[in-house]
C-alpha cells in the first residue's frame, strides 16, 4: 500500500491526524484548483474548505485501486460548479470593482534567477483569467493539473476525441491572450 | 525579384486563394505539445514560420508555457487555511453526531410500546441497513461516525431486537413494513427514505456512478428503460433484507445463550 493509500484508509476510519495530513498535502492543490474557478483570492479560500468537506464525506465512494488525483478533481468540480452557481444566485458581495486577475499569492521563496519565471507564472495566470471558463477548466484539468485524456474525459463526459481537439482549442486561446496581454512575450525563448 | 518582392507575391496569391494559412500553423504548434507532428508537417511549420513573426511569436509562447502552466498547479493558501478547515469539520461532525442521537432516542421510545416490537424487527434491520451498508447510505460518508453509532445503545437495541423477533418469512417487508410501523415512525423513517430516493435521483441525473458497491447497480441503471429508480430501490431492499439476516445470524451467533429462544417469540403479535 502506497503512503496516500494508507492515509485515505485511515482517513475512513475516523483517523483525525490522517486527516489532517491529507489536508496538508493537497491544500495547495486545491487551493490552485478554487482560484481558478472563481479567479478570487477570498472566495477560493471559502471554496477549497468547501472541497475539503466533500472529500471527507465522500471518501468511502473512493475506489482505492484507482488515481486520487482525478477524483478529487471530480469533487473539487462539482463543488466549483455549485458555488459557481450559488454566487450567480446572490447580490454581489462587495461594492468595489473585484479585481479579474489578482496577483497569485506569492508562495514560495524565488531566488533571483527564478524572478522570469515568476513573471510568466503570473502573465499565464493572468491570461488564465481572459480564457471561457470552458477553455480554463481545460488548461487547468490537463496542463495545470496534469490529468491526461481519458481521466478529463470521464470527470467532464465526453469523449476523449472531444477533450483533445478542446484542449488544442484552449492553448491556442492562452497562447493568443499572453500575446495580447504582452507582445513581448513571444519575443524568445529562455 | 528581391526578397521583399517575393514576399509580397507570395500574399497576394495566397491573399487570393486560401486566404492566411496563420490558423493551420497554429494549430500544428498547439497539437505538437500532445503528439509530434508528421514529417511533413513539420517542415511545413518551419517553412511558414521562417517567414511569419506573428506564428514564430505563437511558437515562442507554446515553447515556454508548460513550465508556468505546472507551476500555477500548487498555491499555498497558507498556514490559517488548514486550521480552519480542519475547524470547519466540527460542527459538521457534531450536528451529524446530534442527528444520530434523536434517532437512537425517538427509537428508543418507540421500542418500549410492545407493539411496535414487531415492524421494529425489521425496520431495525433496514435502518442498520441504511446506517451502514447501503452503498448511497449518509453514514457511509462519515468515516468513524458509523463505529460510535454501532456502540451506541438504541441501535444495540434494534440488532437485538432484530436477533430476536426476525420474522424469517417475510421476505417483501418494504411497504408493508413502513406502512405497519404508523405513524411516528413514519416520520422518521420516510427521512431517511426521501433521502435515499432523492440521493439516487440526483445520482441518477448526473449520471455520476454511486461508488464501488453500486458500479453494478449504475450500470444496469443506466442501461435499463423507465421505472429505473423503482429498480434501483428494489435491489436496495433487497440489500438490505440479506443485512438484516445476516445481523440476526451474527449476533446469534456471538450470544449462544440467546439463541434458544429465537424460534418466533413476538411481542404484542
Ligand atoms: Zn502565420
Amino acid at each position: 500500500m502506497s503512503d496516500l493509500a494508507l492515509i485515505l484508509e485511515r482517513c475512513r476510519q475516523g483517523d483525525e491526524l490522517a486527516w489532517e495530513a491529507l489536508v496538508r498535502q493537497y491544500q495547495s492543490r486545491v487551493y490552485a484548483t478554487a482560484l481558478q474557478y472563481v479567479r478570487d483570492a477570498d472566495e477560493a479560500l471559502d471554496l477549497a474548505q468547501d472541497i475539503f468537506v466533500r472529500v471527507y464525506t465522500h471518501l468511502d465512494t473512493f475506489e482505492g485501486h484507482k488515481t486520487f488525483l482525478p477524483w478529487l478533481l471530480r469533487l473539487a468540480r462539482n463543488a466549483a460548479i455549485d458555488h459557481l452557481r450559488r454566487r450567480k444566485a446572490r447580490p454581489p458581495r462587495r461594492d468595489v470593482q473585484v479585481e479579474d486577475n489578482p496577483p497569485l499569492p506569492d508562495t514560495r521563496p524565488l531566488p533571483d534567477a527564478q524572478w522570469e519565471s515568476k513573471g510568466r507564472r503570473q502573465l499565464v495566470n493572468d491570461a488564465m483569467g481572459q480564457l471561457t471558463s470552458t477553455n480554463r477548466e481545460m488548461i487547468l484539468l490537463k496542463e495545470i493539473q496534469g490529468l491526461n485524456l481519458k481521466e478529463i474525459a470521464e470527470i467532464l463526459g465526453i469523449p476523449v476525441g472531444t477533450v483533445k481537439s478542446r484542449s488544442n482549442r484552449a492553448r491556442l486561446e492562452l497562447a493568443r491572450a499572453i500575446l495580447v496581454l504582452d507582445p513581448s512575450a513571444g519575443m524568445s525563448t529562455p | 525579384m528581391n526578397d521583399n518582392q517575393r514576399e509580397r507575391m507570395v500574399q497576394g496569391v495566397l491573399a487570393r486563394t486560401i486566404g492566411s494559412p496563420c490558423g493551420r500553423a497554429r494549430a500544428l504548434i498547439s497539437a505538437q505539445s500532445d503528439d509530434p507532428l508528421e514529417k511533413v508537417d513539420t517542415s511545413l511549420l518551419s517553412g511558414h514560420t521562417a517567414h511569419c513573426p506573428s506564428c514564430r511569436s505563437f511558437a515562442a509562447v507554446m515553447a515556454w508555457l508548460p513550465r508556468p502552466l505546472v507551476e500555477l498547479a500548487e498555491v499555498d493558501p497558507g498556514e490559517a487555511f488548514t486550521n480552519a478547515t480542519l475547524r470547519a469539520m466540527l460542527p459538521w461532525r457534531q450536528r451529524v453526531a446530534r442527528r444520530l442521537r434523536n434517532l437512537g432516542e425517538e427509537w428508543m421510545a418507540l421500542m418500549r410500546r410492545p407493539r411496535f416490537a414487531w415492524e421494529a424487527a425489521y425496520i431495525g434491520a433496514a435502518i442498520i441497513g441504511l446506517l451502514f451498508a447501503a452503498p448511497i447510505s449518509p453514514l457511509r460518508d462519515v468515516p468513524g461516525e458509523a463505529l460510535r453509532v454501532a456502540q451506541a445503545n438504541p441501535v444495540q437495541a434494534l440488532v437485538e431486537v432484530s436477533r430476536r423477533q426476525l420474522p424469517a418469512t417475510v421476505v417483501n417487508w418494504g411497504d408493508a413494513a413502513w406502512a405497519a410501523t404508523g405513524e411516528r415512525a413514519g416520520t422518521i423513517t420516510r427521512n431517511w427514505r426521501d433521502d435515499l430516493w432523492d440521493r439516487l435521483g440526483r445520482a441518477w441525473n448526473a449520471g455520476t456512478p454511486l461508488g464501488p458497491d453500486t458500479a453494478e447497480l449504475g450500470a444496469s441503471l443506466r442501461a435499463g428503460r423507465g421505472n429505473r429508480i423503482r429498480k434501483a430501490i428494489d435491489q436496495i431492499k433487497k440489500d438490505f433484507y440479506g443485512i438484516g439476516t445476516e445481523l440476526a445470524t451474527a449476533s446469534g451467533r456471538n450470544n449462544p445463550h440467546n439463541q434458544q429462544d429465537s424460534s418466533g417469540e413476538r411481542h404484542g403479535c
